[in-house]
């Protein structure tokens, strides 16, 4: 029986489907990344299969699986929205007007080593489109409370000013000269 | 003659006890009788599924200093082979190119002046973060249904699928296409601070 089901799949006729594997975009940006958290979410899955027999339930079997996710979440500056109306240059002194930080999600990936699966011996394990299906929950419920958004946003102003300071000092700008400020200010309110 | 006497040695029928097969058949009779009654199948197989999502965790807040010029969107196949079957799965993900700023000490950018030209020099072009794959867009194309990939394939299948878009994405023309942009950049922002003489911006390779 094994022999059959194994002569079965292993077609030498058959031939493999040729998928393209060069697919990309690209697209010019200017995005100056300045603060960065990583998030932690576990999705968990389990499946118990019960027989009803005349009102009665048994469990015959049952499989669970808990899946750890690794969200990268960045702050940026886009310096696609900065043109030369956001600089006001006076004799001595340079005002600097930035737009506010965005936030996006740049990748959200598996920690398979961490990844827990309890299967009763005679229930399928879980298969590879069964995870792919639940990682669509990875981005479930994904909100954090204002103070967390507002630290966020807060370290990637400091960090965008301390880049700018640092890029107009180094061509020849005085330090105390230059004022750097945001369309909506998270660190004075 | 002789069939006569066959018959006539024929053993009297005697009482013999139900097999296994007359008590299933039975059990089967009363079930479906009170199933009958009840209205309802007399064995049902439900799969009764909980999907759970824990509450977000914010492990940590780190400093970036990271100029992003490119952004590429990839997807990308990657195949591994079982025992008795291979399985196929297709990635998506950004890789974003840029310079890290923090790279050369803290003399990231470099400005030289001369008489005529202001040389700007910046750190090499990198991919900025090695995490770029977003798994919820991950496809499975082909999996046997015989064969079942442990933690470990699933991981191999993975990794080798980033090599992949790095090595097809991070290649000399787009490193090139990122440093003009990065030209552009860096140019238009020293201009708006004032500058107007003639500048010239190089990559450190």
């Amino acid at each position: 029986m094994i022999l059959l089901v194994t002569t079965r799949c292993q077609n030498p006729n058959k031939q493999s489907v040729q998928y393209s594997d060069i697919i990309a975009v690209t697209q010019r940006v200017s995005k100056l990344y300045t603060a960065e958290v990583i998030v932690s979410k576990e999705v968990f899955m389990s499946s118990e299969l019960v027989a009803k027999i005349i009102g009665n339930q048994y469990n015959i079997g049952e499989k669970s699986i808990l899946l750890p996710y690794k969200i990268k979440v960045k702050a940026y500056i886009d310096f696609n929205k900065v043109g030369k109306d956001n600089f006001q240059v006076y004799t001595n002194q340079i005002e600097v007007n930035l737009p506010s930080p965005e936030i996006e999600i740049t990748s959200i990936e598996l920690d398979f080593d961490n990844i827990k699966r309890n299967v009763s011996w005679y229930r399928k394990d879980f298969s590879s489109k069964e995870i792919d299906s639940l990682s669509k929950y990875a981005l479930k419920g994904l909100q954090w409370s204002d103070n967390e958004t507002f630290s966020l946003m807060q370290e990637a102003e400091i960090n965008a000013k301390r880049t700018i300071t640092k890029i107009l000092t180094d061509k020849g700008w005085n330090e105390d000269n230059i004022e750097i400020i945001f369309d909506k200010n998270y660190i004075l309110n | 003659m002789e069939n006569s006497e066959q018959q006539n040695t024929v053993p009297a029928p005697q009482f013999r006890p139900p097999g296994c097969g007359v008590l299933l058949l039975l059990i089967v009779v009363v079930l479906l009788t009170i199933s009958y009654f009840k209205c309802e199948a007399p064995v049902k197989i439900e799969n009764q599924e909980i999907v759970d999502v824990s509450p977000t965790v914010i492990k940590q807040l780190q400093i970036r200093k990271e100029w992003c010029f490119r952004e590429i969107a990839m997807e990308e196949t990657s195949e591994i082979k079982g025992i008795t079957g291979s399985l196929l799965k297709r990635y998506y993900g950004v890789m974003r190119l840029g310079v890290k700023l923090d790279s050369i000490n803290e003399n990231y950018v470099q400005f030289y002046k001369n008489e005529q030209v202001l040389t700007i020099q910046l750190p090499k072009i990198e991919v900025l973060d090695d995490n770029f794959i977003d798994e919820t867009k991950t496809e499975t194309l082909v999996e046997n249904a015989w064969t079942k990939f442990n933690n470990e394939e699933l991981k191999r299948c993975f990794n080798q699928a980033k090599r992949k878009m790095i090595e097809n994405n991070f290649t000399t023309k787009n490193i090139e296409l990122a440093e003009d942009q990065g030209k552009t950049e860096i140019k238009r922002l020293v201009k708006s601070s004032g500058y107007s003489g003639k500048i010239e911006v190089e990559f450190i390779k």
